[in-house]
């Protein structure tokens, strides 16, 4: 016999093995205790890998009855003594039938109810709210830290777990995170959607996606991504990014690639601290915006255009706008949620 | 390491000295079965059950692709089970039974949907008990049938391979699949049906090669 060991059967199952190992299988399968070795691994290899959950409580009392009916059929008289899963043979056939009718009608139900509200069964949602910054562990063990103001929905169930419904581990952001995906045993891609038409392909790697009605960029730490950039009616682009490139699309959805030395920066925000570098007060605006709901306002003319740069700590609206007027040299007011540069 | 024996060493190197894989209690889910069906039928045909019910469905669905037809299939066999009072009968683990019986019937359902006008030969008939000669070459090229078929699902097309998965495996009617996907009926049903012809260009290649080997 040649090196058969549980590890080759699995590789085998996965469809891994080369020409060689699968004529040692052959072989090793004249044996008849192999053959029930292999389903044995196969079993056990499924029982890690199921493509699904079938709900086998519902299937073992559909079969008991099942089997109740066909030994009721077939002894009439020993009924009373021989009567496995006695509960369901003593009813009479029509109750019978009623009892399944309404098993089926309160199924349909179910089912329908569950229908209408899939996409709130099949995800959950993680939120961040306006100067809230959420991190939070993925079933997969990935991590994500979520800026304020955003969402990421993932599927309810089975994140992580390669089957037929999911063949990639795939969630939607909506606003700025950052990531650290890990990289998964059966190489699953993990895909981030964002409503502006990007998909951000990462087999396990660091990095930080923007994705704010007004400012959209990608920032790799480390490791690998592909973003897809496919807004209608214009064609697809597929992008590799690199550690420290920084990908951008503008508001006109130009896209740029440019390269950072400091890609850490970009996720500066998950320790409250901002860094800029020549960000125009107009950027500066929008993150406010963004980050915490305020709308911003410059009255000043030419005020907009002037850049600022630096690392600045700041965990409020207010904070932030108070480092930028010092270092501007200009005036803020707050009225209500709304800040005004003069 | 010495991998030779594998009746008599733990071959992924754990003291297994029956070398039988663990379930979650680590006791051998077979002896488990056979305990139980020493105590009663209906114990250890449950018990049968509860053990092997999902995994079964699961290996039939790489197959089929539809969780409905997987789970009549895996049904129906354990009714057989039953109605063939197996237990008493089988030389083979119920591992090795119940899945040979899950296959083929499996096959006859693959056969049964993918007909083609010219038929090489009759798809055997309807086998109601696995039958002991487990041919090697048979067991491993079965097992590639799904692997074949997984990977040109994968490769369909993002939209294509979307609506496919809906449309089988979660078995959603036309017009659901088009409500959520935001697309025409007529794309669904375009799309299913390139899904489907090339899974049975897939699947009939290796049906041949199946039957021909």
């Amino acid at each position: 016999m040649e090196h058969i060991t549980k590890q080759t059967l699995f590789a085998h199952f996965e469809g891994r093995v080369s020409p060689l190992q699968q004529k040692q299988l052959e072989d090793w399968l004249t044996e008849p205790a192999n053959v029930d070795q292999y389903y044995r691994w196969l079993a056990e290899w499924e029982r890690m890998n199921l493509q699904y959950q079938a709900d086998d409580e519902l299937a073992w009392q559909q079969t008991r009855q099942q089997i109740g009916t066909l030994t009721s059929t077939e002894t009439s008289v020993e009924a009373s003594e021989n009567n496995p899963f006695p509960s369901v043979h003593t009813q009479s056939f029509w109750s019978r039938i009623g009892r399944i009718a309404a098993v089926f009608a309160g199924l349909a139900l179910l089912t329908a109810l569950l229908y209408a509200n899939r996409s709130v069964i099949q995800y959950r949602t993680i939120a961040a709210e306006f100067g809230e910054i959420r991190r939070e562990t993925l079933p997969d063990g990935s991590v994500i830290t979520l800026n304020t103001n955003s969402s990421l929905r993932i599927p309810r169930f089975g994140f992580g777990q390669k089957w037929f419904g999911r063949p990639d581990r795939e969630v939607f952001l909506t606003g700025e995170a950052m990531f650290s995906v890990v990289h998964t045993q059966s190489h699953q891609p993990f895909i981030v959607r964002t409503p502006n038409a990007l998909a951000i392909r990462v087999l396990g790697t660091e990095f930080s996606v923007c994705a704010r009605q007004r400012r959209t960029n990608v920032v790799l730490k480390q490791g690998k991504v592909e973003v897809a950039y496919s807004p209608k009616a214009q064609p697809a682009r597929q992008i590799a990014l690199r550690p420290g490139d920084w990908l951008d699309i503008n508001r006109a959805g130009a896209v740029s690639v440019k390269h950072s030395a400091h890609p850490e920066n970009h996720s500066a925000w998950a320790q409250h601290r901002f860094v800029f570098d020549e960000n125009t007060l107009a950027d500066i605006a929008d993150i406010i915006q963004d980050n915490y709901g305020f709308s911003v306002k410059i009255r000043a003319p030419g005020l907009a255009s002037r850049s600022v740069s630096g690392s600045f700590q700041a965990n409020s609206a207010e904070e932030l706008a108070t480092v930028i007027a010092e270092l501007l040299g200009i005036d803020y007011r707050t009225d209500g949620k709304q800040i005004v540069f003069y | 390491m010495a991998e030779g024996f594998p009746l008599h060493q733990g071959a992924d190197d754990s003291p297994n000295p029956f070398n039988r894989p663990t379930g979650p209690t680590g006791a051998d889910p077979e002896w488990l079965i056979r305990q139980a069906f020493g105590q009663s039928m209906e114990q250890g045909y449950e018990r049968l059950f509860r053990t092997y019910y999902r995994i079964l469905c699961s290996h039939a669905v790489r197959y089929t692709y539809s969780r409905a037809a997987a789970e009549d299939i895996v049904g129906e066999v354990f009714l057989n089970f039953w109605q063939n009072q197996a237990h008493t009968h089988i030389a083979t683990s119920f591992s090795a039974y119940l899945f040979t019986a899950v296959r083929n019937r499996v096959f006859t359902h693959l056969a049964e949907e993918n007909k083609k006008k010219r038929v090489f030969g009759q798809p055997s008939d309807e086998l109601t008990e696995p039958t002991e000669s487990a041919d090697p070459q048979s067991i491993l090229q079965f097992t590639e049938l799904y692997q074949r078929i997984e990977e040109l699902v994968r490769t369909l097309p993002p939209q294509c391979q979307r609506v496919f998965l809906l449309s089988r495996f979660e078995g959603l009617k036309h017009r659901e699949i088009a409500d959520e996907l935001q697309i025409s009926v007529k794309t669904v049903e375009m799309h299913v049906t390139r899904a489907l012809t090339e899974i049975r260009r897939t699947l009939w290649f290796g049906i041949f090669l199946f039957l021909n080997c």
